[in-house]
């Protein structure tokens, strides 16, 4: 797929950020420190397969949950426009942050595919705050979370 | 008298004089008909236009062409009927809009004549074309043959006289045989045919029309786009030809033995899964040669094989020893005979690939169906399935159990990949856009082959989904 750029910050700090959340609020990456999260980025509002993999993350909470791993979901686009998306899919129970100019997704090193759109890029990092995994995927939303489920399982060894 | 009713019935005098002219002389030409009508020939063509749409006038397929009429009385019967029809929908035009009630509606009839020469007349107006119908349906003596394409059966319902005609023939013992393209919104209007009906569903055939008997051939040539419009721009052609009527009747019965049984076909709907008879393919070739080749026989029998009684009773209580190892239950055996396994796998595997593919019909987006199919194929345990945009979209295929060198081994990888294979074809054979094309992949890939979905003017931004 040529798209390897993203496992490059793997062993590497995750960038922290600052996003306006689908409720309102601002959200701080920091306050995830010393705790397992997947932060998945997907890369349009409304598209089917963007919703399908909310809807996973969704499905699978419990999983993460009993990993001790929370789940963060980052969409391009206005804040506005993530309130539209997030209106179709309903409920989560985890928050979608709007990165308006790209600039989280960019200091993730998330490709702009065929240089026309971002890869949907999830990351799985630790307690330290580093980079363990990194999962670039483009369709097959369900199968991309089985991965990072596993990847959880064997980077965390059951922790 | 009757010139004065049918002036009433809205034609003018030219055509009421036209009728009266040919209904008495038939098979007349035009510029005869204009002679006695003391007119231009165009003035009579137009006339005899309006009346053949009509239904009232026919024309021979001779050259000069001939024409000939209903006679006075049947056309004024015919004329009754349609306006009955006419106001039939108006009235239950106007209780819809008022009400918002259905109301009924009648129709009309005629009566149809012996048929010497070929004649044709093209039928303007869903009214007329199933007033046709119903003359038709009357005069079938023994077979009846409705062309109905996906809505063909709402209209035919919606036409009272026209059912009731064809169900009465159905009823005095007419063979009547329903070809239709089911559709999940019109399947409850065939419990409104008699129980002796017989309807089949084909995916071939989307043309519309009748076939009656071997004499008479309706062939739709426009269908109003609107399938529960009133049919104003419905046009057909209508054709009493002995020869042409048999022409479509070994047509239809050509499509009629590969079409699917009503009960079977509409299970697409009432139970969301495709029933339909599978007919494989199990090989290709002579199979006599294959099987004399497997006995050890070289010679083939001809006009010439000499009949030798002794070696004819000797032969027959022989036991051939390659026969005898046919009989080893290796599959390589039923390679010799001609019979193919892996076709035949492969051939399952497209019909299941078609059911996914059908289950899957409600998924609007190319890409979720793809995603649904990758997911249920590898859920399925069939092996691994990767996608790749670079250079153009296509789907790699990795096989749990890839083909064997083993002759006896059943090559089940057939119809593992022939459900993918069915599957896209499936959803994309009818977009003229997609080209599926099922690639060998290079020997250091770790997939086998890959199928590259080739998309026409594809909006790149389609794959950010």
């Amino acid at each position: 797929m040529a798209i390897h750029m993203t496992s490059s910050i793997i062993g590497q700090n995750a960038p922290d950020f600052i996003l306006q959340s689908d409720d309102g609020t601002m959200f701080d990456s920091s306050s995830l420190h010393g705790e397992w999260r997947v932060i998945f980025f997907y890369s349009r509002n409304n598209s089917p397969t963007c919703k399908r993999g909310c809807l996973t993350f969704k499905e699978q909470y419990e999983l993460f949950k009993s990993s001790g791993c929370s789940i963060i979901g980052i969409g391009p686009g206005t804040y506005e426009k993530l309130k539209d998306f997030k209106s179709t899919i309903g409920d989560l129970p985890f928050p979608l942050l709007a990165d308006v100019d790209r600039k989280v997704g960019v200091s993730y090193n998330i490709p702009m595919h065929l240089g026309q759109f971002p890869t949907k890029s999830s990351f799985v990092v630790g307690p330290d705050n580093k980079v363990k995994y990194v999962y670039d995927w483009l369709f097959r939303p369900r199968r991309h979370v089985a991965k990072i489920l596993a990847a959880i399982s064997s980077v965390s060894g059951g922790n | 008298m009757w010139e004065e009713l049918l002036v009433e019935s809205g034609l003018n005098n030219r055509e009421v004089q036209s009728i009266m002219i040919l209904g008495s002389n038939p098979k007349m030409k035009a510029s005869e008909l204009a002679k006695e009508l003391n007119t231009t020939r165009l003035d009579a063509y137009n006339s005899l236009s309006r009346l053949q749409e009509m239904g009232i006038v026919t024309v021979t397929a001779d050259r000069p062409m001939l024409f000939s009429s209903l006679d006075v009385h049947q056309a004024i019967e015919h004329i009754i009927g349609m306006r009955k029809q006419q106001l039939g929908q108006l009235v239950e035009g106007y209780e819809e809009l008022s009400k918002n009630v259905t109301a009924k509606k009648p129709e009309k009839s005629s009566r149809s004549k012996s048929v010497d020469d070929p004649r044709f007349a093209v039928l303007k107006e869903r009214t007329h074309i199933y007033s046709r119908l119903k003359m038709m349906a009357e005069d079938a003596d023994e077979r009846l043959i409705l062309l109905l394409g996906q809505y063909g059966i709402l209209h035919l319902c919606r036409n009272p006289d026209a059912l009731e005609a064809v169900n009465t023939a159905a009823l005095r013992g007419v063979v009547i045989q329903i070809i239709t393209h089911l559709d999940s919104r019109t399947i409850r209007f065939f419990k409104e045919l008699h129980d002796s009906i017989e309807v089949r569903h084909s995916n071939e055939l989307e043309s519309l029309g009748f076939v009656r008997d071997n004499n008479e051939v309706v062939q739709y040539l426009n269908i109003e786009d609107n399938p529960v419009g009133r049919g104003k721009d419905d046009a057909a052609l209508t054709i009493e030809s002995v020869p042409f009527a048999e022409s479509h009747l070994n047509l239809i019965d050509t499509i009629w033995e590969n079409a699917v049984n009503f009960n079977t076909a509409v299970a697409r709907y009432t139970d969301n899964q495709i029933n339909d008879p599978l007919k494989l393919t199990i090989g290709e070739g002579s199979f006599l040669k294959n099987i004399t080749s497997a006995l050890g026989i070289d010679e083939l029998p001809d006009e010439d094989t000499p009949f030798d009684p002794e070696a004819f009773f000797a032969a027959g209580n022989e036991v051939n020893e390659a026969r005898r190892k046919l009989t080893e239950g290796k599959l390589s055996n039923l390679k010799v005979l001609g019979i193919d396994i892996g076709l035949m796998l492969r051939q399952i595997g497209n019909r299941v690939g078609q059911e996914i593919a059908f289950s899957l019909r409600g998924i609007e987006h190319d890409i979720e169906f793809l995603d649904e199919m990758m997911d249920w194929w590898e859920y399925a345990g069939l092996g691994s399935l990767e996608y790749d945009v670079d250079p153009s979209f296509h789907v790699r295929v990795g096989l749990h159990h890839p083909p064997l060198d083993d002759v006896d081994a059943l090559p089940m990888w057939e119809m593992d990949d022939g459900i993918i294979e069915g599957a896209l074809s499936n959803r994309f054979a009818k977009d003229s856009n997609i080209v599926i094309q099922r690639v060998a992949a290079d020997e250091d890939s770790e997939s086998l082959w890959h199928y590259i979905i080739h998309r026409h003017n594809s909006d790149t931004l389609e794959l950010s989904d």
